[in-house]
């Protein structure tokens, strides 16, 4: 095995029940270089880094750092190897000064039972200027700016000697001012024989500093090739270059006339910025975007979940306010959010339980609970979604997430709306189970039921809706129809684009 | 019966854990045999189950008032104070008549539930630390009041309560009786029951279903605080006193008791006759020690070491399933 | 590259407001100084300044446990206990010698200390722990005492809370020694540091090496320690121990504790908040007393100003 590589991954396996999170993947690691890591949401980038520093256990493959193989169990372990992941908040303690934190555990002492702060705040100002910052290092990092904290979590790095570093979608939270910076000390710290894996949807970026760039896709390796003369058309190919599966449900009935959802201007400080748009009786809107483009801050903002800042939201020509949740479900506008076992079920609960929470005044009289109609509404959709449970008392939290889903999804249907966002609303589930929900999707729309559908799954997305809204950075950048709409012309809308070159 | 979804496990540990389940009727069991047999049969005598049912009533009410809060996610260190403010407000001024007492008593209750419902729905502070201040605050009011002397002169018609004993049993056991039926009806049978338990469950996932968790939360502290003014009142008719300081023990036992039904300090988990089962395991171990004639300082070392335990144990469950 | 977020404040107003909020502690401490010389001539006399620091001590040095404690986003709430305990293991061991008495009495709450960290430890939330060790200190005690008072056998005992040292009580002297002894621990040293990471953010200071397991051993441990070093000076003001009594120190301690500025919430807290804590706290009890107030109603007030402690420290969280 040569030594030419500083990380080496090879045959990297990672499944999650029902789902392949990668199959069988390569990666290679010079000293000195960017190597970008590019991919749709859920391609399999960040299982594969979180393998690396040891927040994940693979189920199979190998692993070589500087040429020695390791078994990564654990986070300690893969930054004694010498990988520091710059997360954003992760690895610093918010009340320490910046100086403690870059020497926290190699602290300079002058004798066993003493810091020698001098030294300490000395050498981590020497640090961070010689990454051309210039800042007291004697600030705590809680009053830091984002960008300066990742300055921070560098300058540890470098401290606990680390040369593989990986940054994770590092200028969302930046301006181009102090992107700047950071390439410059991206560019320092090449120099310095520094391994960098740098994920990112910017291919600006991947031009500016990246010297070779490897392509996920559902978990398989695509392809890995230098970064000099390759084009952003062929990037977005390989991103998506997909054969798309005739798994998907289709509307019989045509979309209706009606407006049922009016949203304009509807703006909330540093999350949305002017939403606007309308959506139909039976429709289904398909939201596409990458991940902190600001769609899932949409939907909370539509339910009352978040409080907006400005804009009118009308249900059927009416203007409402809504300030929860609750309220929401009132005017009939429901919510099956993105992460259903934070947000939408109480694990510990069951089946049951889980199922009528959103419509305990329908099943009850004078607050009484009417058991037997819970017992057959719940049955009734049991039996309808073909939810697989053994007994309606079994824990949610037992379930598959297909059927854990179909429980989330079947407590609005229950509700009777009008309207029901669907936040990823296939995300983690096996393959019969999505079938089985594209149906009920398109079931729901038949009868009545405008659909807003929030989507990292271009497929899905492609197949399922009516019309596409593309999202990206807070803005709706594009909007679809079917017949313009292919899987490079979405990316091509979601990818963050420059200041300049930003269209009305 | 529900499945157990346990992969692969010998028959063996199935049966462990489904005697794990049932500890407490089997622990219960275990307590009754052994006590009836080391006191020669004097345990089962009536005179005595008639002795530890009364002795448990007032801490079984209050133990109903912690439960509901540990539902929620809580905690409630100032159910024995609000129980000796509730107490004193009973005979303060008892010229007002009985039934205005009565009155002022529950008010009082409400409005110490209404305070620390408060600071933890609307000021959002964790509810251990509201409630250890409402605890001083009001013990330091009760005893204000009084100038820190107990109060010994009762007019007979405030003990009417404590003296009656239909069937022989105490009027407290049968009022404690009650008050864990309704709540169980509450919990079990009403949306108001559900709201509690997906609150605690998951506050997030309640909310989003349209659940009015900060009203849930509020009405459960208010409800305690009812609940430790009837308990207040009981007290103060069958002990014939008015004490700032009554009830200082009965926080510990009202958490052991709940811990030891296996309600989950996280919330969202647990069933109240569970913890009721916790206060008769109490009172027998504490019935079981006097009859033994040892002294009643260990029994406050035994709460301490039984809630450690029982909570230890139930984490160690917990993590097992993963 | 932006690097702070101070209040852009022009007005005269607003920097004395932001001067106040910064120091509000210090602010807090001058005010109640004034109020309480105001009330009573005596009260910056010589007599009653040493009198009443020498009576702080006690809950002084308490509240320096209590704050390293709740630096690592945890809570004792043992001390009342501990200090009966303590009281009772002295004067019941102390015939065989004062040295002995005072290494058992070390011994045996460090030892409840290190239990209090054992089962923190494992996941059991720090405040259900020491609830049941304050249920169980208090047991011992009232067990090794038989529910009696025990009278202190030694006689020169009393000289720990009574002899003065260039005039000055030496309970005085061992407080600011155990301050200075903390304030440089808590500083310098790299466990004293790796306290602050542990509360602050424990995931990262796990990540970066740090044994979470063992700092929180140090913490209880001391807590135990310095509960011992409160009872010797409480016992020897008494001159008996008393197993009943000295319940709600703890809450002396957290009062005094979040006073000081130490968050619930770990990571934030400094000795020199500790001891203004205490003095304002036991200046405000001093007041209170001159007033005239009972002790019943400065229990009330002392909920009162623990809540308000916790709200103004969350909102300062909130804030940043």
């Amino acid at each position: 095995m040569t030594t030419e590589f500083v990380v080496e991954m090879k045959g990297i396996r990672k499944e999650y029940p029902g789902v392949k999170a990668l199959s069988s993947v390569d990666f290679t690691l010079k000293p000195g270089e960017v190597h970008c890591l590019l991919g749709e949401n859920g391609a399999g980038k960040s299982t594969l880094i979180k393998i690396l520093s040891g927040a994940v256990i693979p189920d199979g493959g190998e692993i070589r750092i500087n040429g020695k193989e390791e078994k990564i169990s654990s986070p300690i372990q893969a930054r004694r190897l010498g990988v520091s992941p710059i997360y954003q908040e992760l690895d610093l303690i918010g009340c320490l000064s910046a100086a403690e934190n870059i020497f926290l555990g190699n602290e300079r002492l002058k004798n066993r039972w003493t810091i020698d702060w001098k030294s300490v705040n000395r050498e981590a100002q020497a640090l961070v200027e010689s990454l051309g910052i210039q800042f007291d290092v004697r600030k705590p990092v809680d009053e830091l700016s984002v960008a300066l904290k990742q300055m921070v979590a560098i300058a540890k790095a470098m401290v606990i000697k680390s040369n593989i570093l990986i940054m994770d979608e590092p200028s969302a939270v930046l301006s181009d001012k102090e992107l700047e910076i950071l390439f410059e000390i991206i560019e320092k710290l090449k120099r310095q024989g520094m391994g960098i894996i740098y994920i990112s949807h910017r291919l600006e970026e991947i031009f500016r500093i990246g010297n070779r760039l490897t392509v996920l896709r559902d978990g398989q390796w695509i392809a890995t090739r230098d970064v000099a003369g390759i084009t952003e058309s062929e990037m977005i190919a390989m991103m998506v270059g997909r054969e798309l599966k005739n798994q998907f449900a289709e509307k019989t009935k045509p979309v209706g006339e009606e407006v049922v959802l009016s949203v304009r201007n509807l703006s909330r400080k540093g999350v949305l910025h002017e939403i606007g748009f309308d959506l139909r009786k039976g429709e289904i809107l398909g939201i596409s975007g990458l991940v902190g483009a600001g769609r899932t801050e949409l939907a909370r903002c539509l339910v009352g979940a978040d409080p907006i800042d400005s804009g009118t939201v009308k249900l059927e020509g009416v203007e409402l306010n809504i300030k929860s949740p609750k309220q929401a479900k009132r005017y009939g506008i429901g919510y099956v959010p993105e992460e259903r076992k934070v947000d939408g079920l109480v694990l510990n609960h069951s089946v049951k339980d889980n199922a009528i929470y959103t419509i305990l005044d329908k099943v009850s009289a004078f607050g009484v609970l009417k058991r037997g109609e819970i017992k057959s509404t719940v049955r009734q959709y049991v039996d309808e979604l073909l939810i697989k449970t053994p007994t309606m008392e079994q824990k949610a939290g037992n379930l598959s997430g297909g059927n854990q889903q179909k429980i989330v999804i079947a407590k609005w249907m229950a509700v009777g709306g009008k309207v029901l966002i669907l936040d990823e609303p296939t995300r983690g589930v096996d393959v019969g189970a999505k079938a089985e929900i594209y149906r009920l999707i398109a079931r729901l729309a038949d009868e009545g039921l405008s659909i807003v559908m929030i989507s990292s799954e271009i497929p899905e997305i492609l197949n399922m809706s009516n019309r596409i809204l593309v999202m990206s950075e807070g803005r709706i950048t594009r909007e679809l129809r079917m017949e313009e709409a292919t899987q490079e012309e979405i990316l091509r809308y979601a990818i963050p684009q420059n200041l300049n070159a930003r269209s009305s | 019966m529900e499945q157990l979804k346990i992969a692969g496990q010998r028959p063996q540990t199935l049966v462990w854990s489904k005697l794990f389940e049932y500890r407490l009727i089997v622990l219960m069991a275990l307590l009754i045999v052994l006590m009836t047999a080391m006191t020669d049969g004097t345990f089962l005598q009536w005179g005595n189950i008639r002795n530890l049912l009364s002795q448990s009533a007032i801490v079984g009410i209050l133990t109903i008032a912690q439960c509901l809060v540990i539902l929620t996610g809580g905690i409630d260190l100032s159910v024995g104070a609000i129980m000796a403010a509730a107490s004193l407000a009973y005979v303060i001024q008892q010229d007002i008549g009985l039934m205005l007492s009565i009155l002022l008593a529950v008010a009082v209750g409400a409005l110490f539930g209404a305070f620390n419902g408060f600071f933890v729905t609307r000021i959002k502070l964790t509810p251990f630390i509201v409630t250890l201040a409402t605890m001083e605050i009001a013990r330091g009011l009760s005893s204000t009041a009084v100038r820190g002397e107990p109060i010994f002169n009762i007019r007979s018609e405030f003990l009417t309560f404590g003296s009656m004993r239909p069937l022989g049993i105490p009027l407290q056991v049968y009022v404690w009786i009650v008050l864990v039926l309704a709540t169980w009806f509450l919990l079990h049978r009403t949306t108001w029951g559900k709201a509690v338990y997906a609150t605690g469950g998951n506050e997030r996932a309640a909310k989003l279903s349209g659940i009015d968790t900060r009203r849930t939360k509020m009405s459960v502290y208010v409800y305690a605080g009812l609940l430790c003014a009837i308990a207040g009142i009981l007290f103060t008719s069958r002990l014939a006193i008015g004490e700032p300081s009554a009830g200082d023990s009965y926080n510990l036992d009202s958490i052991a008791a709940v811990v030891i039904g296996g309600v989950a300090l996280s919330g969202g988990e647990g069933k109240l006759s569970h913890a009721m089962i916790g206060v008769l395991i109490f009172a027998m171990l504490n019935n079981f020690m006097n009859l033994l004639g040892v002294s009643p300082f260990y029994q406050q070392a035994l709460k301490g070491i039984i809630i450690i335990l029982a909570i230890y144990v139930n984490i160690r469950k917990q993590g097992s399933r993963h | 590259m932006k690097s702070e977020a101070q209040p852009l404040g022009n007005s005269q107003l607003h920097k004395v407001t932001a001067f106040i909020r910064n120091h509000n502690l210090y602010v807090l401490l001058v005010l109640s100084i004034v109020i309480a010389s105001l009330l009573s001539e005596q009260f910056l006399t010589y007599q009653n300044i040493t009198n009443l620091l020498s009576q702080m001590s006690i809950i002084g040095i308490l509240a320096i446990a209590q704050m390293m404690v709740m630096l690592t986003a945890g809570i004792d709430l043992s001390h009342g206990s501990f200090i009966a305990l303590g009281s009772v293991l002295l004067a019941t061991t102390m015939d065989a010698g004062v040295p002995v008495a005072i290494a058992a009495t070390f011994g045996c709450l460090t030892l409840l200390g290190f239990v209090n960290g054992f089962f923190a430890n494992r996941g059991i939330h720090p405040f259900i722990v020491t609830l049941g060790m304050m249920g169980i200190a208090r047991t011992l005690a009232l067990v090794f005492s038989d529910g009696q008072t025990v009278k202190v056998p030694a006689a020169a005992f009393e000289n720990i809370a009574y002899s003065t040292l260039f005039g000055i009580p030496v309970p005085i002297f061992i407080w600011f020694g155990v301050l200075l002894i903390f304030h440089r621990f808590l500083k310098y040293h790299p466990t004293g540091r790796h306290i602050y990471a542990v509360g602050g953010n424990q995931e990262a200071a796990r990540l970066t090496g740090i044994n979470v397991k063992k700092i929180k051993y140090v913490v209880y441990m001391l807590s135990g320690f310095l509960a011992t070093i409160s009872a010797m000076i409480y016992t020897s003001r008494i001159g008996a121990a008393l197993p009943d009594k000295a319940v709600g120190y703890e809450m002396d301690s957290i009062a005094a504790a979040v006073i000081g500025g130490t968050s619930l919430f770990g990571g934030v807290g400094a000795v020199k908040g500790a001891m203004v804590g205490v003095i304002i706290y036991g200046v405000i009890s001093n007041i209170l007393n001159l007033m005239g107030v009972s002790p019943y109603f400065q229990q009330f007030l002392k909920g009162l100003i623990i809540l308000a402690a916790v709200y103004i420290n969350t909102r300062g969280q909130r804030d940043s």
